[in-house]
């Protein structure tokens, strides 16, 4: 009878024991985050509006250089095309064949574009909604231009703006569609940028696009001139 | 050895995740010949009227659909799961003659009656994926003809509609001989135009080392309280409607002020950054607020940040009451509880106190394509209708409040923070 007791104790102990390691086990090896979008999600990142259903599929006016496309329109013909990638190697391939079909179909330029008194209404408008995306990113870049009759436009890429040893990065063009003077067009373009910029990682950059052999010549502007 | 202990456990938990994912409930139900469920199926009649009636609700608290408020709904399509029961009833939404977006009704008293509504197109009534679909299932039947030694023609089927839960629409095809026998079926991803083949084992299903958190026991019991719940709605349902009752008895409520952030450093800290957030504006104001905040709430819990940010949910607590002594607040307490309970929700809530959602493959809010996985959001009101949502700042959307179906989740634990 006592030993009975006492084999009843050992084994409630025992199984105390195996809990009490159980739910340690249990929450010590998994972790949540980093909670981000799968990629077919990412470019709405990107797209002002995307999750409230303004986010379309791929723009025809470029060529497919990812699985990971969407786009979203404004107002007086203003679109947004984003392109996403989770791979460096895609994305410089990408980067590459948009440039060449860029070149061989429209006319292709480079400037830098500050966006400061934008960003600076973007957050005041955001701080009056109670909201905050981070901006680390610079708010004076290096953007690639582009004249066609069929959109004009800037294209700008942002590389790891989520973490620096994450793999992300997003081509955005921010055009209008047909023929137009885009210098006109420019200060409707930078509120679109800014309203659309994102980037959480200081280390992060935000940049022109460049062409395979134009790069590792540094980061400043015309570089390669 | 414990690695390879931890090997096995990440396979037993794979194949339980995608156990629970594509398989049918086991349970010995009786079928009818057409492949309905005759003791839980609901019949079309009974889920019209419910989509009818949940619009309605849907219409009145939620400011996104007001224009729903006189709509109706008509009967779009049936689906199937992959074992060919019924799985769903769709429904357009109808207002002024227009189509204004869908509602689905589950055809099984196994799941929740509504099981997602959107503006929008159905995507079987999406010309494009339906045309791309067939395309695909040509390939294949091309594919097969070249290999096979007869050259066989093969012809293809009518589409069989398959639903396997929010966002996871599938177009069948069946392959069928010049003698009339089915060779192959094969299974279209409609919005990703892929083919899927679900006999693989590596299916789509995020598993990783993560999943050991929620264990087989944990699963089933989640499984098994899903079916319970969706079981006393169906059931408290159908009870409203046979008394003529079954109107627009729902209940919401929103908490105001709760600021929206962006991801930052990771999930966890940014839904705890808004969680403090609300509480620095609403009488504990030496409570730091903005990035500052989520960058002292990354470091205290342990944020794998800069690296992965992801964070060990055990941290999540301790990390929300570490900032609060750091700014002279003892008072808080934070507390982890991986049992949420619907009843839970609604009192946290109701008491005013936002708090910290961390789920194991959430599913996918309204707005989105994709499923949240395993992420981790502030829920800062809740929905209590024919289907239960909570509604949610989720780190992604910085304008707008998403909603998500209590429970599409494999597993998910709440943060109670209470001053």
């Amino acid at each position: 009878m006592f030993y009975k007791k006492v084999n009843k104790k050992i084994a409630f102990l025992i199984f105390l024991v195996i809990a009490l390691i159980g739910v340690w086990f249990i929450l010590d090896v998994i972790s949540i985050g980093p909670g981000l979008p799968p990629s077919e999600g990412m470019p709405g990142w990107y797209i002002p509006g995307a999750w409230q259903g303004n986010e379309q599929g791929c723009t025809s006016l470029f060529p497919k250089i990812s699985p990971y496309c969407n786009s979203g329109n404004y107002s007086g013909g203003k679109f947004i095309n984003v392109w996403y990638f989770d791979d460096e190697s895609k994305f410089l391939k990408g980067e590459n064949t948009l440039y060449l079909y860029l070149e061989g179909n429209g006319y292709v330029f480079h400037q830098e574009l500050n966006i400061s008194a934008e960003l600076q209404e973007v957050i005041e408008k955001r701080e009056a909604e109670n909201s905050w995306r981070p901006i680390y990113g610079p708010y004076s870049f290096n953007v690639t231009g582009y004249k066609s009759p069929e959109t004009s436009g800037y294209f700008l890429v942002y590389e790891k703006s989520f973490l620096k040893e994450r793999e992300d990065y997003f081509i955005v063009y921010y055009g209008i569609r047909g023929t137009t003077n885009l210098t006109e067009e420019t200060p409707e373009l930078k509120k679109l940028i800014a309203e659309s910029y994102y980037m959480a990682n200081v280390e992060g950059k935000v940049d022109s696009l460049k062409p395979e052999n134009k790069k590792g010549k540094g980061h400043s502007l015309f570089s390669w001139f | 050895m414990i690695k390879n202990k931890s090997g096995i456990s990440v396979i037993l938990a794979a194949i339980l995740i995608v156990g629970l994912a594509f398989l049918p409930t086991a349970n010995a139900q009786e079928e009818s010949s057409n492949g309905t469920d005759t003791s839980n199926a609901i019949s079309v009649d009974i889920a019209e009227k419910v989509a009818s009636c949940s619009i309605k609700e849907i219409s009145e608290s939620i400011l996104d659909f007001s224009e729903w408020e006189n709509a109706t709904v008509k009967l779009s399509t049936v689906y199937y799961d992959l074992d060919g029961k019924k799985s769903a009833y769709s429904f357009n939404v109808i207002e002024n003659k227009q189509q204004v977006g869908y509602i689905f009704i589950s055809a099984t008293k196994d799941n929740y009656p509504v099981l997602e509504f959107s503006k929008g197109k159905i995507p079987n009534e999406i010309t494009e994926f339906t045309t791309l679909s067939k395309s695909l299932a040509q390939e294949r039947a091309n594919k097969i003809e070249l290999e096979s030694t007869d050259k066989e023609e093969l012809t293809i089927g009518k589409m069989k509609p398959l639903y396997l839960g929010p966002t996871f629409y599938y177009a069948e095809y069946t392959l069928t001989d010049t003698k009339g026998k089915a060779k192959e079926k094969v299974i279209v991803d409609l919005p990703f135009s892929t083919v899927v083949d679900f006999n693989e084992s590596n299916v789509s299903v995020p598993v990783n080392e993560k999943d050991y958190f929620f264990n087989d026991t944990y699963l089933q019991q989640q499984q098994e309280m899903r079916k319970q719940n969706a079981n006393a709605q169906w059931t408290a349902l159908e009870k409203e409607m046979a008394n003529s009752s079954y109107s627009t008895s729902s209940s919401s409520k929103t908490i105001s002020g709760v600021p929206k952030y962006g991801w930052l450093c990771g999930c966890s800290p940014t839904a705890s950054g808004m969680v403090l957030g609300y509480w620095a504006s609403h009488g504990y104001s030496y409570l730091i607020t903005g990035p500052d905040l989520v960058r002292e709430l990354a470091n205290a819990m342990g944020t794998d940040w800069p690296g992965s940010g992801s964070t060990w949910p055990y941290n999540i607590d301790d990390g929300i009451e570490t900032v609060c002594n750091n700014h002279g607040y003892s008072n808080f307490d934070a507390s982890n509880d991986i049992y949420v309970s619907w009843t839970e929700v609604k009192t946290e809530v109701n008491a005013n106190r936002p708090f910290v959602l961390s789920m194991l493959n959430g599913g996918t809010g309204n707005g989105y394509t994709q499923q949240y996985g395993d992420h981790s959001v502030t829920c800062m009101g809740y929905y209590d209708g024919s289907s239960d949502y909570v509604y949610i700042h989720d780190t992604w959307d910085t304008s707008y409040v998403h909603y998500l179906a209590f429970g599409s989740w494999t597993g998910a634990m709440a943060t109670w923070v209470r001053p």
